[in-house]
């Protein structure tokens, strides 16, 4: 694989979602192309940071309830 | 699994019945087998809602058309796909109905450039915007606001690939089946939404100017 095709792949490799044939082609592209390993480093930090920045939000109290009340409502509609 | 990759996804558990069993249960009147669904993806819809909708109100009732949704539709699930490409595909649709139903969603031009002035200019508003918080912001708190407005500055479709990929770590595949897109499509997409993201923070041979 040349850098360019490794670059349309690298998110599955960074995810661990490359195919066997992919996943060796990679590995032995990264471990002679300075260049693809640095990108490879950068994209995998701003991953990370992008997804520890960003919180995830509290599910507001009593949601649960309320859904499954308004079901309830719904199949008793149509009995 | 790496280290990185276990910072970017947790392993996935064998759930057990599975899902596609859960919803031929609930298809057949097994009301029990929606509260197991509901147990299962409730906090999930809720976030991926959240992250594109600002109001908690809007938020809540979204993620509850969503399982009305499948509880009312349940006999009409496709048995041959994914329960949860069909569970985020209609979380994603609803969220389309809100933004065309309130107008709220202020579309980014999908031909704004990033190597010129707007696109510098751009920038320059976000890190001035990032003065403008109040004091008792700690570092992380200013990062996650701002991390979060340039999320929601990225293309529709490029921010659907990067909220279902980086926050609710389906595979790219799924991906693929939710937005009714070739896998190279979504690929393509995440290339394009990371470079914004990584020019936008300032991120450049491993450098970081801001946040990172």
């Amino acid at each position: 694989m040349d850098c360019k095709k490794i670059q349309k792949q690298i998110f599955r490799f960074i995810y661990g979602e490359s195919d066997e044939y992919e996943l060796r082609a990679i590995k032995a592209h990264l471990e002679i192309c300075n260049a693809c390993e640095a990108e490879q480093k950068i994209i995998e930090e701003i991953l990370v940071q992008i997804k520890s920045g960003v919180p995830d939000d509290p599910v507001p109290d009593g949601f649960k309830e309320r859904v499954l009340s308004q079901v309830q409502a719904l199949a008793e509609q149509d009995s | 699994m790496t280290n990185t990759e276990a910072k970017l996804r947790k392993p996935r558990q064998r759930l057990d019945p599975s899902d596609e069993v859960l919803i031929g249960r609930l298809a057949e009147g097994d009301q029990s087998a929606f509260n197991e669904i509901f147990d299962r993806y409730h906090r999930q819809i809720y976030n991926f809602i959240a992250k594109q909708v600002n109001d908690r109100e809007s938020c809540e009732d979204l993620t509850q058309e969503v399982f009305m949704r499948v509880y009312k539709s349940a006999s009409n699930f496709d048995t041959s796909k994914k329960f949860t490409s069909w569970l985020y595909k209609i979380a994603l649709n609803e969220v389309k109905r809100h933004w065309k139903r309130t107008g709220a969603r202020q579309t980014y031009s999908l031909n704004t450039p990033l190597s010129n002035e707007a696109g510098e200019a751009e920038r320059a508003d976000f890190i001035e915007d990032a003065r403008e918080v109040p004091e008792d912001s700690t570092e992380s708190e200013l990062f996650s606001r701002n991390l979060r407005q340039l999320i929601d500055q990225l293309p529709d479709k490029q921010r659907t690939v990067v909220l279902l990929k980086v926050y609710q770590e389906l595979t790219f595949e799924e991906i693929a089946e939710i937005c009714e897109c070739p896998l190279s499509t979504v690929l393509s997409r995440m290339r394009y939404a990371v470079d914004k993201l990584r020019r936008w923070l300032g991120v450049e041979d491993g450098q970081a100017e801001y946040g990172l």
